[in-house]
């Protein structure tokens, strides 16, 4: 009886224990794109922003409003992230491919702040490139790196969002209400600690930065903006790390 | 095993052509509301933002003497900010009602059990909106006393037969039904829960404040909005230098009426064309 | 748990016996009468039926009749066009070409549903922040059925220790009981089971080839749709098959055995049994041709 006897591959002698950080890095930037509506609703985005930016009759670059739209944008692909994952059991999959739930989390910030950062300097140019009137004045760069700083803030609160909340619908209902809803009920007033607390929304701050609106610091304004930023990495780290999946 | 001798029930099932009561197909709609925690959840939470908003607006209001009749007492109760929230929380609630059902795939459960599709939408849509409804009338319960206290002694006005009151209860109801039958029509067309709920707050809420703050110039449209034409209605609108544009009272009515009639009639159609 | 899932000889002929046991199930009014015999047939029809998704062609002009009082089989391989033709049968997709008709009529034209088909399509079809209790009593209250049969239906399956309960939290098997529970609310002459067995243990397997049978004594149709093989051999008595999206085969069981290729010395059997294995093996060599999906052949 000649028996196939199963034979097993060496094992190679470059086999690592741990996961690359390159080779972590590739499998998010794939999984950010399916279903074909993010990619589609993104493209849209951009598309809307610049629109709305053109038609726009106040004279100044970086009008806030308008931005709201990339604001969102950036929270809901980064509540995609996390989110899809947990509501389709993804999650299972990945952690047993990458055991390793802190490198996870990094990655998969480190590539939203990688494409929302991208998203922000191109709608800051498209910006740029709408003609305005003299009055708007020259475009520092403070004023784009602020919108480039803008959309890595909104994308990893929307990641924080929805590593606490780990259901599809309530994710966005909660990255809507904390990036868009909140700065529009918390108007800066007369009112001393309303005014504090809603120069330290994010969209606040950021028009400080970019339109020099408003009567925070610079420096203040940058500082609410990282810590923004790293509280809801942290939030994500810790949350993602702890809880059974 | 060939047998054409049946039993009584499957005979007296074979050929049923009962057209579905309508009250039974309410009665299912409701259980199936009742069956869920969130509802609970969002409504209590609108009653207890609205009258934290007519606490907070009503706070630091002061006026100076002997002008205080020229001050509309109703935008106080009727903060045009926090309706607009509970507007999108409306809506929030039509969107689920309809896109949780499409995900879950309980809708092929529901369509093999009813397959009059338009019915279904049509008891749905009016438990929505009878929920809806129920919701606006607490929150103007809770805000009309809460405004009026905070007022005492400076302005009346708000009490249950106050000039204007009726109307702006009714109306801030209404606004409430029509958000959440809007809320509807969009969890039709985007049956994915997360979309759905993106789309509503981007209709009611987004675009009505781009198109407002002027950064969009479409000024007939921003009149159009659910928000704005409530506004307009129940005469809320906060003192401004430059107050934005509203429709004149019966275009309002009008459009206010126009609005839950095409969601309706858009939810039925795309429910009953689309394969499930 | 364990009595309740054995079928007693008498538990389903109790629906035979008139207005007592059709106390919970009213139509608005309506009550169960006494049946003419021989001239009523609950068929399930399919004439041409055709399904085309943008280029994909799903379902090729099947034409079928599914026949009361026997438990007919579905079978093909995946991606043959099963659930797209059961989905059209319930009014679910527009064929493209063609017609599906209960008892002569489509299904969609009619105002309630659970009383004429019962159906399993997918045990995930459920809300998961739902009680299964809830689950039922929105679908039974849709359609006029009372509390009563909710739960004695729930009792049937072996679900009402856990019907108040996050169907969330159920298991595969769990889910699938709640499933033939929705199937048998309106205690229908007509019934469609897609893949209903998945996930049940052995017990339950033998509960639910039980039911189908003793709902096909009882002059019902029961349409099952299923993968596995030795089930069919035991449960099924006709057999429809289909292969990309094309009829195959509609015979009888004894029949459809017939096709396996037979080992040289085969002995005739005394009694018209099939032999074990013959079903897979005729399966296998009639769909050859129409399986979209192979796994590969290991090294």
């Amino acid at each position: 009886m000649s028996a196939k006897t199963a034979v097993l591959p060496a094992r190679p002698a470059s086999a690592r224990r741990r996961a690359r950080v390159t080779d972590l890095v590739a499998p998010e930037w794939l999984k950010l794109w399916p279903p074909w509506y993010t990619a589609a609703a993104s493209a849209a985005v951009v598309v809307l922003s610049v629109v709305i930016a053109q038609h726009d009759p106040n004279p100044y670059h970086f009008d806030a409003p308008a931005w709201l739209v990339p604001m969102l944008a950036a929270g809901l692909l980064g509540a995609h992230t996390v989110v899809t994952e947990h509501a389709t059991g993804l999650l299972r999959s990945t952690l047993i491919a990458v055991p390793d739930r802190r490198r996870l989390v990094a990655v998969k910030a480190a590539v939203i702040v990688g494409v929302t950062a991208a998203l922000g300097l191109v709608l800051a140019y498209a910006d740029i490139g709408i003609p305005r009137p003299a009055t708007a004045g020259a475009v520092t760069p403070r004023q784009i790196a602020a919108c480039v700083a803008l959309g890595p803030v909104c994308g990893l609160v929307g990641m924080a969002v929805a590593a606490l909340v780990r259901h599809l619908a309530a994710t966005a209902t909660g990255v809507c209400a904390v990036l868009g809803a909140l700065p529009l009920f918390l108007q800066p007033k007369q009112n001393r600690w309303e005014h504090d607390v809603s120069n330290a929304l994010p969209y606040y701050s950021w028009s400080r930065l970019a339109s020099d609106s408003g009567t925070m610091t610079v420096p203040v304004a940058w500082g609410t903006l990282a810590a923004w930023a790293v509280a809801a990495f942290l939030i994500t780290f810790v949350v993602l790390d702890r809880r059974d999946v | 095993m060939n047998t054409t001798v049946v039993t009584a029930t499957t005979a007296a099932n074979i050929g049923i052509t009962d057209r579905a009561r309508f009250r039974d197909l309410v009665a299912a709609e409701w259980v199936k509301i009742r069956g869920q925690r969130w509802p609970c959840f969002l409504a209590a939470f609108c009653v207890l933002w609205d009258a934290f908003a007519a606490w907070s607006s009503a706070r630091h209001v002061s006026f100076p003497p002997g002008a205080a009749n020229s001050f509309n007492p109703l935008i106080y109760p009727f903060d045009d900010t926090a309706w607009s929230l509970l507007a999108v929380l409306a809506a929030t609630f039509g969107a689920l009602s309809v896109a949780g059902e499409y995900s879950s795939g309980l809708i092929r459960s529901t369509f093999v059990a009813v397959p009059a599709r338009g019915r279904v939408v049509a008891a749905k849509a009016l438990v929505v909106a009878v929920c809806a409804a129920c919701v606006g009338l607490a929150c103007s319960a809770a805000a009309l006393p809460i405004a009026g206290s905070e007022l005492a002694g400076k302005l009346t006005g708000l009490g249950p037969t106050g000039p204007g009151v009726p109307i702006a209860v009714v109306a801030s109801a209404l606004l409430l039904v029509i958000s959440s039958l809007i809320g509807m029509a969009i969890g039709a067309l985007v049956r994915h829960p997360a979309g759905a709920v993106t789309a509503a707050w981007s209709a009611l809420l987004f675009v009505p404040e781009l198109l407002g703050s002027g950064s969009v110039n479409l000024p007939a449209a921003a009149e159009g909005m659910p928000v704005q034409l409530w506004t307009a209605i129940s005469h809320t609108q906060p003192q401004s230098p430059q107050p934005a544009p509203l429709a004149p009272a019966p275009v309002a009515w009008l459009l206010f009426a126009a609005w839950p009639m095409i969601s309706v009639a858009v939810t039925v159609w795309v429910v009953r064309r689309r394969d499930v | 748990m364990a009595s309740a899932l054995r079928v007693a000889p008498g538990m389903y002929a109790g629906y035979a016996a008139g207005p007592m046991a059709w106390g919970e199930v009213t139509s608005a009014g309506r009550r169960g009468e006494p049946a003419e015999a021989a001239n009523v047939a609950p068929v399930i029809e399919t004439n041409e039926l055709t399904k085309r998704f943008k280029n994909v062609t799903a379902v090729d002009g099947l034409t079928f009749t599914v026949q009361p009082g026997r438990v007919t089989g579905f079978l093909g391989p995946n991606g043959s066009g099963k659930s797209t033709t059961l989905r059209m049968i319930l009014g679910l997709n527009e064929p493209t070409h063609g017609s599906a008709l209960i008892d002569g009529h489509r299904f969609r034209d009619a105002g309630t549903g659970l009383r004429r088909v019962g159906a399993l399509l997918d045990a995930g079809d459920v809300h998961k922040g739902r009680s299964a209790h809830t689950h039922l009593m929105a679908l039974a209250r849709s359609n006029g059925i009372g509390k009563r049969r909710v739960q004695r239906v729930l009792e049937e399956v072996g679900l009402s220790a856990v019907a108040r309960r996050r169907v969330g939290g159920y298991s595969l098997g769990m889910r699938q009981r709640l499933g033939i529970a929705t199937a048998l609310l309106g205690d229908p002459p007509v019934l469609i089971f897609d893949e209903p067995i998945n996930g049940l243990d052995p017990e339950g397997i033998r509960w639910a080839r039980e039911l189908f049978r003793q709902l096909a004594a009882e002059g019902r149709t029961v349409f099952v749709s299923s993968h596995l093989m030795s089930e069919m051999e035991h449960t099924a008595d006709h057999l429809i098959v289909i292969g990309g999206g094309k009829l195959l085969a509609d015979e009888s069981l004894a029949t459809f055995a017939d096709r396996a290729p037979k080992p040289a010395a085969a002995t005739v059997p005394a009694v018209p049994t099939v032999a074990p294995g013959a079903l897979e093996a005729a399966f296998m060599s009639l769909t050859a041709d129409s399986v979209e999906f192979r796994a590969g052949d290991l090294p």
